[in-house]
């Protein structure tokens, strides 16, 4: 009974959280990006489990600020490594994920021998798990929320032509390159606060999937928006409410699962109208 | 924009001398140095064309003028001022390679961004003026069919056209253009060419990398030679400039 009385704030935060994803979903993909929501999740872990060998709190608030930062941090470097060391987009990706995931790992081993009370909250970082979600604050994450799909909203015009014609973006519009980093924070913001629900392993079908999806879909950028938001609201709502119906299975696995199973339908719909 | 733009009048571009000054300009790729010592100036009101060998560095010229390119210790002006005060009268159409063609934009989208404005980039739409400027700029080059139509569904030429497109619905002075011509009909050439030369009346300059030196009399009025650094910039209607180009091709 007491997990069937959160669904109408599950819902409500899983309508809050796909608006954004939606959006960043889209920009990343159009970006060529994609690689960067798995870089994200994963650059998040050493940032979360030493914020929580630093703290020893379950307070999700400086976990969330210990894997914000860690990934800002791959972030740039992954930049750095491609602008300075001319390696190429996937290696400075793949090199940077690997390296900060090793450091989670590390930070993980070190809490299983100081056996530090509470390491539960870490697993739920991991795998997602939506019963360790504190909904006491999610008034201020369904704010945020709102705040970063605003500005995706506001800024569709320079995401157009950041993407399109990157010279022309940063002669024309003086903040071209600020726009792009502030996207980004945001997109990093959404993409930790979301682990919690989906787990770090998990999150970047989420990121990529509804991008893409929309993009095969349509033409346009403002409809590919419009729909990978609304298969990310299709996925969290799905899986949290499957998830409930079924309590043996895990949140995190379902929501994934839901736009695998979009594409797995779309590509066979297709395939019967070409047949 | 056409209020922002109100800083600005007609007149004031009619006085400028030159619309283009560049002194001591180098810049370089990886320690290989692509431009050296270019100095040149531009005449306010002329069709101007960059002219070269491949590699000569034409397309870097463009870009270190707009900044796009780091160079160092050259002094460029734009109406004896800086890039920053006239931004906005200034519009680029860069080479097709630099765009990203799957990206899903329509011709539309493509063309008004060239009237997006800095001071009302938040707003979803486009003013009454804004949308004349866009439809005129699409019928100008002939494209108004395709409005509604993806990028990567058109021609090569056709792709050329929409960023001409959109540099005429940026309504600027000062046209720099890396390459527009290349694959465009002759009568799409000729076409666009009626435009600048009333935009020559109206004191605008174009300044463009041009491939086809037999059209090159016929449409421009003032020619840069470049290779690696100035062969010889100044009128094209000289005695002894068919020599001047055929060295360079050398």
């Amino acid at each position: 009974m007491l997990i069937y009385s959160l669904i109408p704030n599950l819902i409500i935060l899983s309508i809050a959280i796909g608006f954004p994803i939606g959006f960043l979903s889209s920009y990343l993909v159009v970006r060529r990006w994609s690689l960067l929501g798995d870089i994200i999740s994963h650059a998040s872990l050493p940032g979360i489990t030493y914020s929580f060998l630093f703290y020893k709190s379950n307070n999700t608030f400086y976990l969330l600020i210990g894997g914000i930062l860690s990934s800002i941090v791959s972030v740039i470097l992954s930049f750095i490594l491609q602008k300075y060391k001319n390696l190429p987009k996937d290696s400075s990706f793949g090199l940077v994920l690997s390296w900060f995931f090793t450091f989670g790992m590390i930070g993980i081993s070190i809490l299983q021998k100081a056996n530090v009370e509470g390491q539960y909250i870490i697993n739920s970082f991991i795998f997602g798990n939506i019963l360790t979600f504190p909904f006491k604050d999610i008034y201020w994450k369904i704010f945020i929320c709102f705040f970063i799909s605003i500005l995706f909203l506001f800024s569709i015009k320079i995401q157009k032509m950041i993407t399109f014609d990157p010279c022309f973006s940063s002669l024309r519009y003086k903040y071209s390159e600020l726009w792009d980093c502030l996207l980004l924070v945001s997109g990093i913001t959404i993409i930790c606060l979301c682990l919690q629900i989906v787990g770090i392993l998990l999150i970047g079908t989420l990121i990529i999937s509804p991008g893409v999806i929309a993009k095969v879909l349509t033409n346009s950028y403002g409809k590919m928006i419009l729909l990978s938001i609304f298969i990310s609201i299709l996925s969290f709502i799905g899986g949290v409410i499957i998830s409930m119906r079924f309590t043996f299975l895990p949140t995190g696995p379902l929501i994934a699962l839901i736009p695998i199973l979009i594409a797995i339908f779309i590509a066979f719909k297709r395939y019967l109208k070409e047949k | 924009m056409n209020e922002y733009r109100q800083e600005f009048s007609n007149s004031f571009f009619f006085n400028r001398k030159n619309a283009l000054f560049v002194e001591n300009l180098n810049a370089k790729y990886e320690n290989i140095n692509i431009l050296e010592n270019i100095s040149f100036y531009v005449p306010n009101g002329s069709l101007c064309a960059i002219v070269g060998p491949n590699g000569a560095g034409k397309s870097t010229l463009l870009k270190s003028i707009l900044g796009l390119h780091k160079s160092r210790n050259e002094d460029i002006l734009f109406w004896n001022d800086t890039y920053s005060k006239f931004k906005d009268y200034i519009a680029y159409v860069p080479q097709k390679k630099s765009v990203d063609w799957n990206f899903p934009i329509n011709v539309f989208d493509i063309v008004s961004s060239g009237v997006y404005d800095i001071t009302r980039k938040f707003s979803f739409f486009m003013s009454y003026d804004d949308e004349i400027l866009v439809e005129n700029a699409m019928k100008t080059v002939g494209i108004e069919k395709l409005y509604d139509c993806h990028i990567n569904e058109l021609s090569g030429g056709q792709q050329q056209k929409v960023f001409i497109a959109r540099a005429f619905a940026q309504n600027a002075y000062l046209y720099l253009m890396d390459e527009p011509f290349a694959g465009l009909d002759e009568m799409s050439m000729k076409k666009i060419f009626d435009v600048f030369k009333t935009f020559k009346k109206e004191n605008r300059t174009l300044i463009a990398v041009h491939h086809d030196l037999k059209t090159l009399k016929d449409y421009f009025d003032w020619i840069i030679l470049i290779k690696k650094n100035i062969i010889y910039f100044g009128p094209i209607d000289i005695e002894g400039i068919s020599e001047k180009i055929e060295s360079v091709f050398k």
